[in-house]
């Protein structure tokens, strides 16, 4: 006989499956022809996603994967990010400061889990000036060629400007002034080039990156984490076998996030 | 056009070996191919002796820019087969399921892309990455068949059945019922236990496996140091042998399909 429990998490596991598909499959009605009101198929959208968040919840209590989802403030809009994997489950969300983002003016609430802190996880490698840096793969929010980059007047030094994306602002951080601002002689500054820059999660911030290099399963033990941060929050732990810096994604655009007369040291 | 993916959700399978192997025949065979790696890992694309952390346009910008058929074919690069063209991955890819999520729409990217080169290729193969995400749905849902390589070992026949439970939910997403070939590989005839999975292959998969076997060949892997597609680099090996056998029957589906 089919354990009952058993039985209605391999439904909820297929159901969430069957969401993300008809996600992926279904074509979103293009922004201006959105109705104003909450119309029946504008409900019948919101009733789904609300499905899925039920469904979300109750696959996380029975421990089967790991889900991140934001939610707006005002309940206007419902925007959930799923991220389903296979890994080992994660224990307790980490509830992150609230922060803002381009895309949206009104404050959210995000709740990221830091999947990363237990089992085995993927990261990406990159370098600047001979330096490499890793970032979480879940933590990563995109990469893009270094475009035209205008720079802001009366910005901190490691702040290089604003890069237009796709019509939004990406605040670009140059990556060597804020790790290694003792290191950037002239010479060193001359010698860098610039190729991509790092999307920080959801945020607006990104960081310089000359060469991708690769991305690698790492376990636990293969990184020396970092108890104490006060001196560079941002800085996760070191992988140690290639002896490069980890990036605590979150904390490092909560500092970004803090404004100007945030020194990196 | 005919635009067959390559997909097993178990890496080491054969996909990307399957996919150069099957592409290098049919441009033997004077048909104009098109190979998209959808891998982060860019396998494909460096079996071409292709850089693409260099590249300036690639399957990525697919996902992040609404391309014009213009600039989809700049995104293509050539090889040193003048039949074959590649549209090459890049380890942004990775990135695409943490940054689109479930997006609506995402899956069907792909698909979309593809439809705007009818008429410039005979065939489209698409190798997919090991992974269940955007990109293999993307890969999935762009198909007319999917070849579906399986190690002959029984570790290999649970990771199929995975792939086939994801197609089964897939399916009721999709206007067009799924096609699908399931082809052995690896097989090693002096081994029990390739055999035996074989033998468990028909059991269960019956008329959707194909009856051949694409035997171990040391050749792929020569030819892949080589930079060269198998039936280049040893046209008389018993890999490439298999893997014709492997085409005709292929093309004979699809024969079957357009008949009235």
């Amino acid at each position: 006989m089919v354990d009952p429990k058993k039985h209605s998490a391999l439904a909820a596991s297929k159901k969430l499956m069957q969401n993300y598909l008809s996600e992926l499959l279904t074509e979103e009605q293009p922004v201006a022809d959105a109705p104003k009101s909450v119309e029946p198929a504008q409900k019948e959208k919101l009733d789904k996603l609300l499905q899925q968040a039920s469904v979300a919840h109750h696959i996380d209590e029975e421990k089967l994967d790991a889900i991140t989802s934001t939610k707006s403030e005002d309940g206007s809009a419902l925007k959930q990010i799923e991220q389903v994997t296979n890994e080992e489950p994660v224990k307790e969300p980490t509830i992150e400061p609230i922060l803002a983002t381009a895309k949206s003016s009104a404050e959210l609430k995000t709740e990221t889990l830091k999947s990363y802190r237990e089992g085995r996880f993927q990261a990406m490698f990159f370098d600047v000036a001979g330096l490499q840096i890793a970032v979480p793969l879940i933590s990563l929010g995109g990469i893009h060629n270094v475009d035209k980059i205008n720079s802001l007047m009366g910005k901190p030094d490691w702040f290089k400007g604003v890069m237009l994306h796709r019509e939004e602002k990406i605040n670009v951080v140059d990556t060597a002034k804020w790790v290694m601002p003792e290191k950037c002689s002239e010479q060193l500054l001359d010698s860098l080039n610039y190729q991509y820059i790092i999307m920080l999660n959801n945020s607006v911030w990104g960081l310089m990156a000359e060469n991708l290099i690769d991305t690698v399963t790492l376990e636990q033990e293969d990184v020396k984490w970092l108890s104490d941060t006060n001196k560079r929050p941002w800085l996760a732990g070191l992988v140690k076998d290639r002896m490069c810096a980890l990036v605590d994604v979150d904390a490092m655009i909560a500092m970004l996030n803090e404004g100007d007369n945030v020194q990196p040291e | 056009m005919i635009v067959w993916t390559i997909a097993n959700q178990k890496g080491g399978v054969g996909k990307t070996t399957s996919t150069i192997s099957l592409g290098g025949l049919l441009a033997d065979r004077g048909h104009r191919v098109l190979l998209v790696d959808t891998d982060p890992h860019a396998s494909l694309s460096y079996y071409f002796g292709i850089e693409s952390e260099d590249l300036e346009l690639s399957v990525y910008d697919l996902f992040v820019q609404v391309s014009t058929k213009e600039q989809i074919m700049q995104s293509l690069c050539p090889t040193q087969y003048k039949n074959i063209d590649i549209l090459p991955a890049t380890m942004g890819l990775a990135t695409l399921d943490r940054s689109l999520g479930a997006k609506g729409g995402m899956g069907l990217v792909l698909k979309k892309a593809i439809a705007q080169l009818e008429g410039e290729y005979d065939f489209v193969l698409m190798d997919c990455p090991p992974i269940l995400g955007v990109l293999m749905v993307n890969a999935l849902a762009a198909s007319h068949r999917i070849i579906v390589p399986v190690q002959t070992e029984f570790l290999a026949l649970k990771g199929l059945d995975r792939m086939m439970k994801t197609l089964d939910i897939m399916q009721g997403e999709q206007q067009e019922p799924f096609t699908y070939t399931i082809v052995p590989t690896m097989f090693d005839k002096r081994t029990k236990a390739s055999l035996l999975a074989y033998r468990k292959l028909q059991e269960i998969y019956g008329d959707t496996v194909w009856q051949g076997v694409i035997p171990i060949d040391t050749n792929f892997r020569n030819a892949s140091l080589a930079q060269k597609v198998p039936s280049d680099f040893m046209a008389s090996s018993r890999g490439v042998f298999a893997y014709r056998n492997l085409l005709d029957y292929l093309i004979s589906q699809e024969q079957k399909k357009v008949e009235p």
